[in-house]
């Protein structure tokens, strides 16, 4: 008997939704953190959710995550991004209050059934063969297991770098764990090593506010959580802020500083591209003569502003000048400094969808550790992994696995174990083949049923948000029955508000496709004021995009058919006769589980496809 | 299908039935067992050509004929081939394919080793597109185009520019919904209309290229006049053949005759017609009405007058008749004087006794048919699957510029997507197996 049916190390935004979603499904959890006061830091921006990732913590929250609960529960503002661009593509946003955040999750983790909480640090992994049995504490306890999920974040030899001066650090301000990497190698595991950068903290009552331009947050807004009722009464303000030709003249004179640019290159991790630090802007992007400052509230007191798009790791006597040149931040004080943080991850294609280790069986990895970055996809990563780790104890159940046609989720692991990552990997819209149908508005019909199934949400809570889903069938459905006549009348309405004129008999649905016909205008044909704006919300999306969307779904249900396809285990490359051996070198990298997955490896040609594709119709066929 | 079969052997005749040789050719894994049991040799060498004596299934030597090998990878195929150069009667080729299919080879269907030479990397599918035009030409206009796209891969290089902004659109449009907050809130929409106009109409004179190119070998050129004007003379004179009988007798000809008439490297078809006039005789009557339908099909009219003798109005009734057809006025019969005087329009005087001014007729014939001739310099669509990808995108273009201007990127973004891979698969960059498919039922077997 083991002491646990599952491990969690970390307790970061993965390490929570793993713990919790694998006690919720009745295994004996165990959650080991460095530091408990910390779980559910927000390490870099006080924020939840944004372009793609608002998406994402809809789905952490559809299968009874919390990250969604708890951004709702600390969010001091929201914002609906992309609004004037489609309703296809809104994604939500909140500006969270970083103390009740943490508050939020300290005190359900440690109030949930089957889930305990322990501070100390894992120093080892118990192995068996190829089997994970437990792990080993700091204080030589060792703690048996069927499963181990690892959610180190960036805390795995995390070294912190400011300017020329660096130290080991998970964190600013906390240990890093400098021996569990060498367990995960021992397994088979390759490391990679990457690096992240964080901007300073400045103080809220040295900002001069009256300079610049404030972002109010949005009274419309559709909280995170289903389980979330009430609205904000008031909301705190972000601000918007310049860099300018004197910040540019400082960064540029003291970019020999830099562990990036300097004669000493201290840091040899890579760096995501899309969150490039302040001097990576001003050396990539010459011509610009200024860069956009967002200054985020990290909390309702207004002590501390996060300065979002001026991360660094310039030496702080350096950052301090810079930041001095910024219109409202010339007298401001800075309460934490920017750095750079280098940590181990492991490649992320020794891991299958469940994300559980293709080398060591029991072992899984969520988050920063298999190369993404950021909270939303880590808490995904997490919750999959919590979810099938706390499976491998329970008889005879199918693996939870989220696929690339219903969910961001879906792409994300897909993406990860398949590709690899060069880089740190952020989620995207446009990484999604089929981002009409994966929206921030259909959660619920894309992935109600799969929670349920795996019981991931209570029977109470799936027909209540059923019974949601139905009110706007209905309405849809209503506005598709309802026949508006090509009469003189109705011609003449169209055209006073400026539309043109129906030569045949159609539905109030049809003339809500017409990009130019609005819900303002819809009320001329029908009365809609008995339904509520969510339900008109979403129909309307529903209707205006179904015609597209069923393209999409032609192409997804193609996709899916011609992909399916598994590549067994034992499936001898040889036998695809034609393949390079550059090519099979590159799949047996990945060990892909089916062609998908084989098509999507970088390098695998469409040809390469058809190959593997034969050769796994003849291999079935002996 | 041709995905289901590719671990099958498949074989068929190469050459067109009737040819001197017969050239028979079986690609897959079984070709080269199979080539060992028919030839008796064993280790069968590649790339050699062999002298073998060929044994049935029963042992019994049918045929003394050349073998090739060519192994994996190096073959059209990609897979082993065998090939056997057999006697060229249709019955014997036959006969010689049985024995292979009895020792486990299939029948080759349409463009089966193309297709396989696709899959396995040997060639792109837009040169597999032209390859197939290639095989089918039965004239020099086709077969020229055919291997500019089999060889040169025109439309690639035709739509380069256009393509490279439709990659530079489909990364806006994706920067603008997934970085909204450091890119400017708009598409540039007049240079986006602008390149929808530019693909438009590019596409267009592609298809439009296209249609010309499949009607070319159809152009059709008509001789009429009255009887006795030297019509079937001028026929034989210019298909250079003595296909059309020749009298003094008016109305020796009463049915139509046509054939092809090459000028450079195009090839009309042209039909020489009974003379028109009136007349009893029922069946001169019906060879005179089937006349005038032809000219109303046709593409240009040979209107042949005889210029030795005044107009009637037979002639004028002709001429009145042609008015509004593209024509040429041949007045015949140089050799014997000219006493006409009237002028007409895209006149030329000839006498096709001798041939005197035969080659002045063909380059007016050549110039008025140009036209109708497809540009030499344009791409060409040579599969229904390019055209009807091109109309599909044609129609995604116009459903494009409808939802420009309304705020609604979500949806442009997802039409500029779908017409970027439109256009991929135009220029051969992705490949579908309903695509390959599509392409390969157009190929003719054996290739």
């Amino acid at each position: 008997m083991k002491d646990f049916d599952v491990i969690v190390i970390g307790g970061g935004h993965a390490g929570i939704e793993a713990g919790y979603a694998s006690a919720r499904l009745g295994a004996k959890t165990l959650l080991v953190t460095i530091n408990i006061d910390n779980i559910g830091e927000m390490s870099c921006n006080p924020s939840i959710g944004g372009q793609a990732k608002g998406q994402m913590v809809r789905e952490v929250d559809i299968f009874g995550g919390l990250m969604g609960e708890a951004a709702d529960f600390a969010a001091i503002q929201y914002r609906t991004l992309n609004r004037s661009k489609g309703p296809a593509v809104h994604s939500t946003r909140a500006q969270a209050d970083r103390s009740l955040y943490k508050k939020f999750m300290i005190e359900r983790l440690l109030n949930t059934k089957n889930l305990f909480v322990k501070q100390s640090e894992v120093i080892s992994l118990l192995a068996d063969s190829s089997r994970i049995t437990g792990v080993v504490t700091k204080e030589k306890e060792e703690i048996t297991a069927n499963a181990v999920v690892i959610t180190s974040g960036t805390f795995l030899k995390g070294k912190i770098h400011i300017g020329d001066i660096f130290f080991s650090g998970g964190r600013l301000g906390d240990q890093a764990s400098n021996s569990l990497s060498e367990s995960i190698t021992a397994c088979g595991h390759n490391m990679i090593r990457l690096k992240t950068g964080t901007p300073v903290r400045i103080l809220g009552s040295s900002i001069d506010f009256s300079k610049i331009e404030i972002q109010p947050g949005e009274e419309n807004y559709l909280p995170f959580s289903i389980n979330t009722a009430g609205r904000l009464m008031r909301q705190m303000p972000c601000f918007i802020t310049y860099t300018n030709d004197k910040t540019h003249d400082i960064i540029r004179r003291n970019l020999h500083l830099s562990p990036l640019y300097g004669t000493n290159k201290s840091i040899s991790g890579i760096g995501p591209r899309y969150c490039p630090s302040v001097e990576d802007k001003i050396v990539k992007f010459s011509s610009r003569d200024r860069h956009q400052i967002f200054l985020e509230p990290t909390g309702w007191d207004g002590a501390e502003y996060y300065p979002n798009g001026i991360s660094t790791s310039l030496p702080f006597s350096v950052q301090k000048e810079f930041i001095s040149t910024i219109c409202g931040l010339e007298n401001c004080v800075i309460t934490r400094p920017a750095y750079a943080i280098e940590y181990d991850a492991f490649d992320p294609r020794d891991l299958s969808e469940t994300l559980e280790s293709k080398k060591a069986s029991g072992l899984f990895l969520a988050g920063q550790v298999n190369g993404s970055s950021g909270y939303e996809e880590a808490a995904l990563q997490g919750l999959v992994a919590g979810v099938n780790a706390a499976l491998k104890s329970m008889p005879a159940n199918k693996p939870f696995i989220l696929k690339r046609t219903e969910s961001y989720g879906g792409v994300l692991i897909n993406d990860i174990i398949t590709k690899g990552i060069d880089e740190p990997y952020r989620m995207f819209t446009s990484r999604a083949e089929f981002r009409l149908h994966i929206r921030d508005d259909n959660v619920r019909e894309r992935l109600l049923e799969k929670s349920f199934s795996f019981s991931l949400i209570g029977k109470e809570i799936y027909l209540r948000e059923k019974e949601s889903v139905s009110k706007k069938e209905t309405f849809v459905n209503c506005l598709k029955k309802t026949k508006v006549f090509p009469s003189k009348e109705t011609n003449d309405l169209l055209f006073s508000i400026d539309e043109s004129p129906l030569s045949k008999q159609c539905s109030a649905a049809d003339l809500l496709k017409r990009p130019s016909f609005t819900i303002d205008k819809l009320k001329y044909f029908y009365d809609i004021s008995s339904a509520s704006s969510e339900v008109i919300h979403k129909a309307e999306i529903e209707i205006r995009y179904e015609d597209f969307i069923k393209r999409e779904e032609e192409n997804i249900e193609k996709y899916e058919k011609a992909f399916s396809m598994l590549i067994p285990n034992d499936f001898d490359f040889k036998n695809a006769v034609g393949l390079s051996n550059e090519i099979v070198e590159k799949i047996l990298r990945v060990k892909p589980e089916n062609l998908a997955q084989a098509a999507a490896i970088p390098g695998v040609t469409p040809s390469a496809v058809s190959i593997l594709y034969i050769a796994l119709k003849r291999a079935k066929k002996i | 299908m041709y995905f289901d079969r590719l671990e099958k052997t498949i074989a068929a005749i190469a050459t067109a039935p009737g040819s001197s040789i017969g050239i028979i050719r079986i690609s897959g894994n079984m070709a080269i067992p199979i080539a060992e049991a028919i030839s008796g040799k064993k280790d069968l060498e590649a790339m050699k050509v062999q002298l073998i004596s060929a044994m049935g299934n029963d042992g019994n030597i049918i045929e003394k004929c050349l073998m090739l090998i060519f192994r994996a990878p190096k073959s059209y195929t990609g897979e082993d081939i065998a090939e056997f150069h057999v006697h060229g009667s249709a019955i014997q080729a036959r006969k010689f394919i049985d024995i292979i299919i009895k020792y486990g080879a299939i029948p080759a269907l349409s463009g089966e080793f193309s297709f396989r030479a696709v899959v396995n990397g040997k060639m792109n599918i837009n040169e597999a597109v032209g390859l197939c035009g290639l095989i089918q030409a039965q004239d020099e206009t086709t077969l020229a185009f055919s291997r500019k796209e089999a060889f040169e891969n025109r439309f690639v290089s035709y739509i380069k520019e256009i393509f490279d902004e439709w990659e530079r659109l489909f990364v806006v449009s994706t920067a603008l919904l997934d970085f909204p907050e450091h890119i400017s809130d708009y598409l540039p929409l007049k240079t986006t209309l602008e390149l929808l106009e530019k693909t438009n109409t590019s596409l267009l004179r592609v298809l439009s290229n296209s249609s010309l190119l499949r009607n070319s070998s159809k152009l059709s050129i008509v001789i009429t006049g009255k009887p006795n004007v030297g019509k079937s003379l001028l026929f034989n004179m210019l298909i250079n053949k003595n296909r059309a009988i020749v009298s003094e007798t008016s109305g020796t000809t009463r049915d139509y005759i046509t054939d092809h008439l090459y000028i450079k490297d195009s090839a009309f078809n042209i039909t020489d017609t009974a003379g028109i006039r009136k007349t009893e005789n029922n069946i001169e009557k019906e060879g005179i009405e089937k006349t005038i339908s032809l000219i109303e099909i046709g593409d240009l009219t040979l209107l042949v007058l005889d210029g030795s003798i005044p107009l009637d109005e037979r002639d004028y009734d002709i001429l009145s008749k042609t008015a509004d057809k593209k024509r040429i006025i041949v007045i015949n019969k140089k050799d014997q004087g000219f006493i006409l005087s009237e002028d007409f329009e895209h006149c030329v005087k000839i006498s096709a006794k001798t041939g005197d001014g035969v080659e002045d007729l063909k380059n007016i014939i050549e110039k008025m048919l140009i036209p109708l001739l497809p540009d030499d310099n344009l791409p060409v669509f040579l599969s229904s699957w390019q055209n009807e990808t091109a109309s599909r995108l044609i129609e995604r273009l116009a459903e494009l510029k409808e939802n420009l201007g309304f705020g609604n990127i979500d949806l442009v973004s997802f039409l500029i997507k779908e017409c970027y891979q439109l256009l991929m698969s135009l220029t051969g960059k992705i490949e579908k197996e309903s695509v390959y498919e599509k392409i390969f039922s157009g190929f003719c077997i054996g290739k």
